[in-house]
């Protein structure tokens, strides 16, 4: 197993936002996680991250107890993240801000600059090297995130909504990327509330409800579960008829 | 050597850049003969210095602190004390000083550190007034008058000269290897990481940067450098007190000469330094006499105007103008392109 969580709660104050999850990612494997707004989805991606030390409940990475160690560690053990808002420095241009994730493994100046323009160019942000982060697109500031978590050279990754905001055309390029990472070995665990990507890329499906873990299976198999029907889909179907109308 | 110098980034106007700071700190005492210039340039210099070594950990790592004149201080106390009373040469107290303005910076970086923005600004403040005020308490206890003189007697060993155009070879020296190392870090994955921090410490935390290291990194080397500032600002005033070298001023001409130029960058604490020293001397010259403290209200409204109309400082505000150039001619070729 490369990820392993065992019984895992996390409360804020009185709220409970992960409860008493177990959940698993074998290496190589793309695992998406979904639920509706508020489940705890990102929460959990915190928690394995190391944000936030859980409540209660382990996380094992390659058969490491991570649990509580700060997300600079976790990242250095090859467990890389993006955020759900992305976090952009601000104050550097494309290529800089990638540079900053390749440093992690390559001091040397031309050898960082190298890899983060390998990477820059298979995010497809090749041609946007010296432009400030600042005039980046939503699109684009969505592949910024996944460039700088992959410069970190991960053997897993955590995408947080990637494709959240993108047009049809972007959330295929987006697919196509993760497919690219999929190739590569890399193993992936996704967030995600476009149920076609989710479908269509996906190896398993995690559905989080209310913080409880309600299922865990072929994404086939998930999409027919009553349970999930009504918690998620529910809410997704009518959500997307309120998109339709609009 | 080569595998050393693999871990910056050059440019190929670095080193001219280089030999004019290199110039104007060794050229100018020379040329200048009027004592009064002599003496703005040694406290050009000096800020200069100092402003540059606040701005790693103010500017480059974005923690805004106002607690610097501890170092200051501590650099001017260690060095005046360890001559007057035990002999020590002023260039080993020096040395002293900064090592001892490092320990304190390790000291109070773990409770600081875990503020930020304003709370951090704040704290640092309050460490800096609670510095003074503990050498003031410590008299009660040590035998040790308000005031330190050190003798005037002029000799390298000593660190005392008798001409105003050795100080500010001096200071020059100082800036300048505060400057390159500035320079060097702002360059390497370190000055990167400390940018990235600034920027965003959720995401730089992500990237795999050990955030608390590298702010350490910052404020250690901050720490040492402005503490020297204060051992050659003792040197050359030959005169310190607990309210001449741990005073807020201090504390805050350091970070606004580096908002001034350009925060952040490596010529911004320089440029603010050539601006606000001479300003101030000029509205002293202008206004000292027929209204006292008039000069202060100036200076304090330019500076708040400079801040304003310029939030980048000065280079700052020349980038966007470039920039504006730039995309105006840009937008003028891509029209005439098409014909
Ligand atoms: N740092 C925090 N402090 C307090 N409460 C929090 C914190 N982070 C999340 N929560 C709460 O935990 C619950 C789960 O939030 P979370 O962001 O994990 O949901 P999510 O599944 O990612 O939702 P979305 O699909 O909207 O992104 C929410 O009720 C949220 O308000
Ligand atoms: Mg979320």
């Amino acid at each position: 197993m490369m990820l392993e969580v065992t019984s895992l709660t996390m409360r804020f104050g009185g709220l409970v936002a992960v409860n008493d999850v177990n959940m698993s990612v074998s290496r190589g494997e793309i695992l998406g996680l979904i639920g509706p707004n508020g489940a705890g989805k990102t929460t959990l991606f915190n928690v394995i991250a190391g944000v936030f030390p859980p409540s209660a409940g382990t996380v094992s990475f390659n058969g490491n107890r991570i649990e509580g160690k700060s997300p600079d560690v976790t990242c250095n053990l090859g467990l890389a993240r993006t955020f759900q808002i992305p976090q952009v420095f601000t104050s550097m241009t494309v290529l800089e801000s990638i540079s900053v994730g390749a440093f992690l493994r390559h001091r040397n100046f031309a050898a960082a600059r190298a890899k983060a323009t390998e990477v820059a160019e298979r995010i497809g942000l090749g041609s946007r090297l010296e432009v400030p982060t600042s005039s980046l697109t939503t699109a684009e500031r969505k592949r910024l995130e996944v460039a700088r978590a992959l410069t970190t050279e991960p053997q897993m990754i955590l995408l947080d909504e990637v494709m959240a905001g993108l047009n049809h055309t972007e959330v295929n390029q987006m697919l196509e990327l993760v497919s690219l990472l999929r190739d590569d070995g890399m193993t992936v665990l996704f967030v995600e509330h476009n149920l076609h990507a989710v479908m269509k890329i996906c190896d398993r499906i995690v559905v989080l409800d209310h913080g409880v873990k309600i299922a865990d299976g072929l994404p086939k198999e998930v999409m027919e579960d009553a349970g999930v029907v009504t918690a998620y889909l529910g809410a997704a179907v009518s959500s997307d008829q309120e998109n339709a109308d609009a | 050597m080569s595998r050393f110098l693999g871990y910056f980034d050059w440019k190929r106007t670095d080193g001219l850049w280089f030999a004019v700071l290199l110039a104007a700190a060794f050229a100018l005492p020379h040329f200048i003969e009027n004592d009064y210039y002599i003496n703005v340039l040694v406290l050009v210099f000096l800020y200069a210095g100092m402003a540059s070594a606040w701005n790693i950990i103010g500017g480059m790592a974005g923690q805004f602190s106002l607690g610097h004149t501890a170092f200051v201080g501590i650099g001017a106390y260690t060095s005046t004390l360890l001559f007057n009373y035990v002999g020590v040469s002023p260039w080993l107290g020096m040395i002293a000083g900064g090592l001892l303005s490092m320990l304190m910076a390790a000291l109070i970086a773990y409770p600081v550190f875990r503020m930020r923005g304003v709370f951090f600004a704040m704290a640092t403040l309050a460490f800096g007034e609670t510095v003074r005020i503990l050498l003031m308490a410590s008299r009660k206890y040590v035998d040790m008058p308000y005031g330190l003189s050190i003798n005037y007697d002029p000799g390298f060993i000593r660190m005392v000269f008798e001409d105003r155009s050795s100080y500010a070879m001096l200071t020059g020296a100082f800036l300048i290897i505060v400057t390159i190392f500035a320079f060097g870090l702002s360059r390497s994955y370190i000055g990167s990481y400390l940018r990235a921090i600034r920027d965003s410490e959720e995401a730089a935390v992500a990237s795999g940067i050990p955030m608390r290291k590298y702010k350490m990194i910052a404020f250690l080397i901050s720490a040492f450098f402005t503490s020297i500032g204060g051992t050659l600002l003792a040197q050359y005033i030959l005169y310190i007190e607990p309210s001449s070298v741990f005073s807020t001023a201090i504390s805050i001409d350091l970070p606004l000469m580096a908002l001034l130029g350009g925060i952040g960058t490596i010529a911004g604490p320089v440029i603010g330094a050539v601006i606000a020293l001479p300003l101030r001397d000029i509205l002293l010259e202008t206004f000292g006499q027929s209204a006292p403290g008039l000069h202060l209200v100036i200076y304090g409204i330019a500076l708040i105007v400079i801040v304003i109309v310029l939030p980048h400082g000065l280079l700052g505000g020349v980038k966007s103008i470039r920039e504006r150039f730039v995309s105006r001619s840009h937008a003028r070729s891509e029209r005439e392109e098409p014909k």
